[in-house]
């Protein structure tokens, strides 16, 4: 067996590689969420264990419902985003990241209102787990922006070369997933 | 900034002002002291008294982990080219100094996390033998309160599985070994596995210092209610055993699209390495259930900081038991999983015999991954009616079908073979038969009927640490002295190596197996005092342990000599088929200046050749 040190060596063609490395970063990002989506299993799990269906009726329909309405169009942007910068638009890549932030944060920020002011009593079951899984999303929600920001900051200063532009649709994908994620946790707790 | 980017000035031009892990320390401190004051003096309304609050301490951890992890490159590898930021300084060092920093190569990343999980075996190993030494005496003297015993038995338990026996064989063996046996010269993602090495000091050091935020007396399981009647050290054990998981779960990942996204040519499924198998299950274990658990103490922390009744209300306090058991369960087999596969990995190397029915191994630990998973209320047989007990049970005899599998590869290698007695397969044959020792005493305790009689007994510390000890760390020292050429280009002096296992085997066995007699004669866990009809067992216990654990140090000490002083070796002293041994011995080498071509299985002993070859460039 001979080796041979050679910067000759015979590599497959660049769309090959490019090919699999879309395939290993998508594939991963999989496995990620796949991760990501388990403590919001568990805050289903755990709130049904603790208070089964009930759902106080003093509950605050109406903040939920906004939040809810922002982070539905927040992943609409997110998902325009996307599109963008797939046929190489960084600008509107840019501007629908800028619209994505802007929902997000504020529906962020409306649920540290909703830890503010509650109108049932926090040490009820369903008090903890309201309180618990608005935590969740809001800590999750903040990786996610910080995400949004780093990619938008990203698209600025290096533009939309297509090794790049993988990383700037990840971005927008996570949001997605965050969003899905928080409408699903809006619907647990409002409704279920 | 933009200028920044233009910036063409080799990287090696520009020095970083500080080493990384004093810059991480000093952004610790800094990161600490500010939130710790920002707590505890401006939004406590008590301000200042005292300085140090729950709340504030949790957070003031946060800042000081986030703070390290900069410190160390995060900042300039991670976070500033996210950003965009082509940062210009160089933080990963050369020669030596890779190790002290973020490093992008594997293998040094794969000795960073095994130097940190031996530092994690020798300080939970001390523990163990300050309670050897206590319960040399049916009274306390050793520790003035029950307390101290109890927190020392946590910290022992808690380091050891989250930082021995979850990271050793996967931080450690697979981030080294994966790459290169797969025909890579890198992990999928090197910056992953770069920075979650260092949240594994943090982790060991964080549960290691959590008396001085209190005592906590529930041991590795920081079962509730019972944490919330404690001072406050349980926060450190939350948040220790998060950065601990939260490491796994990031080399989980890394390593799962390593062997899935990375294989070079001809490493077909049909030829990936047990080990890789091995590692590809534990990881999906581990991206399942690392979160579930993390979840589960951020509940626990804030039932705490809150404090939230949670785990704590009148009718809620097995929920607890359930999701800690969960993760509890399938934890048990993240650790011993790899250890099986390197029992297949080794063996046909040492036996110059195919793999005998490689299928079976593999459908053995992929079973084994997804039984797990329906058995964690074995662990909670005294607080189940007998119909629920049922179920649990059968699943878990159901599981010895599968390992037994892994059993049978191994025997069926071994069978008929010019077996040939080293060190490496000497530790294996000791394992497997410690495991075995350790699955069938489980039997026992999976039927519900006996396993009300042994329940917190020291039976159950006998068959655990069989399991893990048994199982795990034997392998792990004899993947040690089977890789020791890999690592250094040396070997190991073989009569020292044999004294070394003969001398574990005896400690181990010795004080492990009168746990099961001490434990059936009455012996509680979770005790630092018992009736004195006990001591003369004990003392006997003890006495093994402290030669255990001197056996663990020679080891070590041999191991360490090995590396730096042994005997030179050829590149592949075991002759062996697998890819790692085509590559340079150096760790600082790269693994293949040409990409490799598979063109047969890596364990077809029985026909001569290479089982891969480095492609000419020509041709
Ligand atoms: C140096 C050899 C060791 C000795 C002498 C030793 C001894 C002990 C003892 C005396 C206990 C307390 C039992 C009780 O009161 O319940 C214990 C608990 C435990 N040990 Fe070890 N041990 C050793 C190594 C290990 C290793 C290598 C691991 C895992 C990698 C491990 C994992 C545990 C766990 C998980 C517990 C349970 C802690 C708890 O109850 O919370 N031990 N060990
Ligand atoms: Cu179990």
């Amino acid at each position: 067996m001979e080796v041979v040190h050679s910067n000759q060596v015979v590599r497959p063609a660049a769309h090959v590689e490019q090919e699999l490395e879309t395939r290993k970063v998508f594939g991963a990002f999989v496995l990620f969420l796949f991760g990501m989506s388990v403590p919001y299993f568990l805050m289903i799990n755990v709130r049904f264990i603790m208070a089964a269906g009930f759902v106080p009726s003093s509950a605050d329909q109406t903040t939920g419902a906004i939040q809810a309405v922002l982070t539905l169009i927040s992943a609409l942007t997110a998902w325009a985003a996307i599109r963008a910068i797939r046929g190489g638009n960084t600008s509107a890549y840019r501007v629908n990241l800028g619209l994505t932030l802007v929902l997000g944060w504020v529906s962020t920020l409306m649920m540290a209102w909703e830890w503010w002011y509650h109108p049932f009593d926090a040490m009820s079951h369903y008090g903890e787990t309201f309180l618990t899984t608005v935590g969740l999303v809001a800590v999750m929600n903040l990786s996610g922006l910080l995400t949004l920001w780093a990619s938008r900051a990203r698209a600025k200063r290096l533009g939309s070369d297509q090794t790049l532009v993988r990383g700037y649709r990840l971005a927008g994908m996570y949001w997605i997933f965050l969003a899905v994620a928080a409408l699903v946790m809006y619907i647990e707790l409002y409704f279920a | 900034m933009a200028s920044v980017i233009t910036e063409t000035v080799p990287q090696q031009s520009r020095r970083q002002p500080l080493p990384p892990v004093v810059r991480g320390l000093i952004w610790a401190t800094i990161g600490f002291l500010v939130v710790n004051v920002l707590m505890s003096y401006v939004l406590d309304p008590l301000a200042g008294h005292p300085f140090i609050t729950n709340s504030s301490v949790v957070l003031g951890w946060f800042a000081a982990v986030v703070g390290w992890l900069l410190g160390v490159g995060a900042w300039e590898e991670i976070v500033l080219p996210s950003f965009g930021i082509l940062d210009r300084s160089v933080v990963t060092g050369t020669g030596w100094r890779q190790y002290f920093a973020m490093s992008l190569n594997h293998k040094v990343v794969g000795i960073q996390y095994l130097v940190a999980s031996t530092g994690g075996f020798f300080i939970a190993g001390l523990a163990a033998m300050l309670m050897r030494l206590e319960l040399m005496s049916p009274t306390m003297w050793l520790f003035p309160y029950p307390g101290q015993y109890l927190t020392t038995v946590g910290i022992h338990g808690t380091i050891m599985m989250f930082s021995v026996g979850t990271v050793a064989l996967v931080g450690g063996l697979g981030n080294y070994l994966i790459p290169q046996m797969i025909g890579s010269n890198r992990s999928a993602f090197p910056k992953v596995s770069s920075i979650s090495v260092w949240l594994v000091p943090v982790g060991i050091l964080t549960v290691a210092f959590s008396p001085l935020l209190g005592q906590w007396t529930t041991g590795w399981r920081g079962y509730e209610p019972l944490a919330q009647n404690d001072a406050n050290g349980i926060l450190f054990y939350y948040l220790g055993v998060f950065a601990l998981t939260m490491s796994s779960f990031l080399v989980s990942l890394n390593l799962t699209a390593t062997i899935l996204f990375k294989r070079t040519k001809g490493m077909t499924w049909n030829r990936i390495p047990m080990f890789a198998w091995g590692m590809l299950v534990v990881s999906l274990l581990n991206i399942i259930w690392l979160p579930e658990i993390q979840m589960t103490f951020v509940l626990g922390l804030l039932d705490r900081l809150v404090p939230l009744p949670f785990f704590t209300a009148v009718g809620s306090n097995l929920t607890y038991l359930e999701l800690f058991w969960l993760f509890g369960h399938p934890e048990v087999y993240i650790v011993v999983l790899p250890a099986l596969a390197l029992w297949m990995e080794i063996m046909p190397v040492m036996v110059r015999k195919p793999l005998f029915a490689r299928e079976w191994g593999v459908i053995g630990v992929i079973f084994v991954m997804l039984l797990s998973g329906f058995v964690w209320a074995h662990h909670m047989f005294t607080n189940m009616t007998y119909a629920e007990e049922l179920p649990f049970s059968f699943f878990t005899e159901m599981i010895s079908i599968p390992t037994g599998l892994a059993y049978m590869v191994v025997i069926g290698t071994i069978w008929k073979s010019n077996f040939k007695l080293t060190v490496p397969s000497l530790l294996i044959l000791m394992s497997m038969f410690n495991f075995l020792i350790g699955g069938m005493t489980g039997v026992f305790n999976a039927d519900p009927v006996v396993d009300l009689q042994l329940h917190d007994t020291f039976w159950v510390v006998g068959h655990f640490h069989f399991t893990i000890i048994g199982g795990m760390v034997f392998t792990w020292i004899a993947a040690m002295y089977y890789w020791l050429p890999k690592f250094s280009g040396r070997t190991y002096n073989p009569k020292l190596g044999v004294l070394g296992a003969i001398w574990i085997f005896i400690g181990f066995d010795g004080a492990f197996s009168l746990m099961f007699l001490v434990g059936m004669e009455g012996m509680n866990r979770w005790v630092p005092v018992y009736p004195s009809y006990l001591q003369p067992l004990n003392i006997a216990i003890s006495i093994f342990a402290f030669i255990l654990g001197a056996g663990f140090l020679f080891n070590l000490l041999h191991i360490w000599w090995a590396m730096k002083s042994g005997p030179k070796v050829e590149a592949n002293p075991w002759k062996s088929k697998s890819l790692e041994w085509m590559t340079e011995s150096n760790p600082l080498a790269e693994n293949f200046p040409v990409e490799p071509v598979v063109i047969s299985g890596t364990y077809d002993y029985d026909v001569d050749g290479v089982a891969a070859i480095i492609p000419n460039p020509a041709g």
